[in-house]
């Protein structure tokens, strides 16, 4: 980004080759429509373009771009009036879920059923915006605990919530 | 702080269909990266708005110097150049003056005259006398005029006046009297306009296309379709890449 700020047009388009996919399947799994998800993937880059002479690396440029993308985001759900309280404890009325359990619990063999594929995307779908975010976070762009809570602005005690809360309806998705 | 993990949502995570932008959304976004690094906003221009500021003010200065310097004074109707600390003008012969004006010099002029600086300050000598130097009495001025429309960096001590000669002393004088407010009217449009440049270069940094989409919406909305139309066409102009969502485009188009 700095190179690209410095006026090398080769190093954005290195950026942009690295990241579009991972970006753009964030923003694509967090949003109904496909035509939103081009419109915001567009205007994260054309800001990110806007403001590279502010770029300052304090961060990783993973978590600068995404955190563009959040504020984005949440800038549609509120225009579109989707709910952005998080529901993360369990207040949304589903009963509580256990934490997700060891990894080596199962073979991943049963995950390959295309029911339990076409369960688990609904469920993604059907995941409340914010822990669906901070789940989208952690997969798609392979963020820390503490990279999502500086992309969102939330705290990493929420984020770990969101993380939990969104793998464990996932699971059980899968499960069917 | 581990991080909660399941190995099985993530490989289920990894095996939903991969997608990616289309394709004429990579090539507008890197167009638009390309002419965003071909403009370098904030880079030539980061120092080309003080040093043109700069330029004009040294100008202005410079001006206002030597008009200060060679204010006129009348004597008996005629103007004459003032002269300075260092070319004091001697009140006690302004007739014999006039008249060397007026005639070639005598042969005794010379020794007449009082001492050397006041008579090259104030006396026209006669045409095989004029030192090299005062055949040039009026270069300086017209070429305060000649720079002082532009904000080009011209180097300011040049502007700075040497003692005029006297040949010209008076209508050089005048010229410069007429030459000052204008030059300080222009320097000071001049710095109005880059302030106001600088002001639009930030209020268009704080812009995206989201929010001026918005402003054409609402002027739709509000029945200022010409507003609209002018402000669409230059929307396209500025992000000619940009691609308008259906959705807006029916709110940001004349029904």
């Amino acid at each position: 980004m700095l190179a690209f700020a410095q006026g090398d047009a080769g190093a954005f388009d290195r950026l942009y080759a690295r990241h579009k996919g991972t970006v753009f399947r964030f923003i694509a799994r967090s949003l109904p429509s496909k035509a939103d998800a081009e419109e915001i993937f567009q205007e994260v880059w054309m800001k990110a373009i806007e403001a590279r002479a502010r770029y300052e690396p304090r961060a990783k440029f993973t978590t600068w771009i995404y955190a563009i993308a959040h504020n984005r985001l949440v800038d549609l759900w509120r225009r579109k009036g989707l709910a952005l309280v998080p529901m993360d404890g369990g207040d949304d009325g589903d009963p509580a879920i256990d934490p997700p359990g060891d990894p080596g619990d199962e073979p991943f063999a049963q995950v390959a059923g295309q029911e339990a594929m076409a369960r688990f995307a609904a469920a993604l779908e059907a995941l409340p915006p914010v822990q669906r975010e901070a789940f989208l976070l952690k997969e798609e762009a392979e963020m820390s605990i503490a990279e999502i809570a500086k992309a969102t602005g939330a705290n990493e005690e929420a984020v770990k919530s969101r993380v939990r809360y969104a793998t464990a309806k996932l699971r059980e998705a899968l499960d069917g | 702080m581990a991080d909660p993990r399941d190995d099985r949502v993530s490989a289920a995570y990894r095996e939903l269909p991969g997608e990616g932008p289309p394709a004429s959304l990579d090539a507008a976004i890197q167009a638009a990266a390309r002419r965003a690094v071909g403009s370098r906003p904030g880079g030539a221009r980061r120092w080309q708005v003080p040093v043109s500021i700069a330029a004009v003010l040294a100008l202005a200065i410079g001006i206002s110097l030597h008009v200060e310097r060679e204010k006129p004074v009348v004597v008996d109707g005629t103007p004459v150049s003032s002269g300075s600390a260092e070319y004091p003008v001697p009140q006690a012969a302004p007739e014999k003056e006039d008249r060397a004006v007026a005639a070639p010099a005598p042969a005794q002029a010379p020794a007449a005259a009082a001492p050397a600086p006041a008579l090259g300050k104030t006396q026209k000598p006669a045409a095989n006398e004029v030192a090299p130097a005062s055949r040039m009495p009026a270069a300086p001025l017209p070429e305060a005029k000649r720079f002082a429309p532009a904000a080009a960096p011209a180097s300011p001590p040049a502007f700075v006046p040497a003692p005029a000669p006297a040949a010209a002393g008076a209508t050089v004088s005048g010229e410069a009297m007429r030459a000052a407010p204008q030059a300080a009217k222009r320097a000071k449009s001049e710095l109005a306009r880059e302030q106001t440049l600088q002001e639009k270069a930030m209020s268009d940094a704080m812009e995206t296309p989201q929010r001026r989409l918005e402003r054409i919406a609402d002027l739709r909305e509000k029945g200022l379709h010409e507003e609209a139309d002018r402000q669409l066409a230059e929307f396209r102009r500025a992000y000619p890449d940009y691609r308008i969502p259906e959705e807006w485009l029916r709110r940001v188009q004349r029904p």
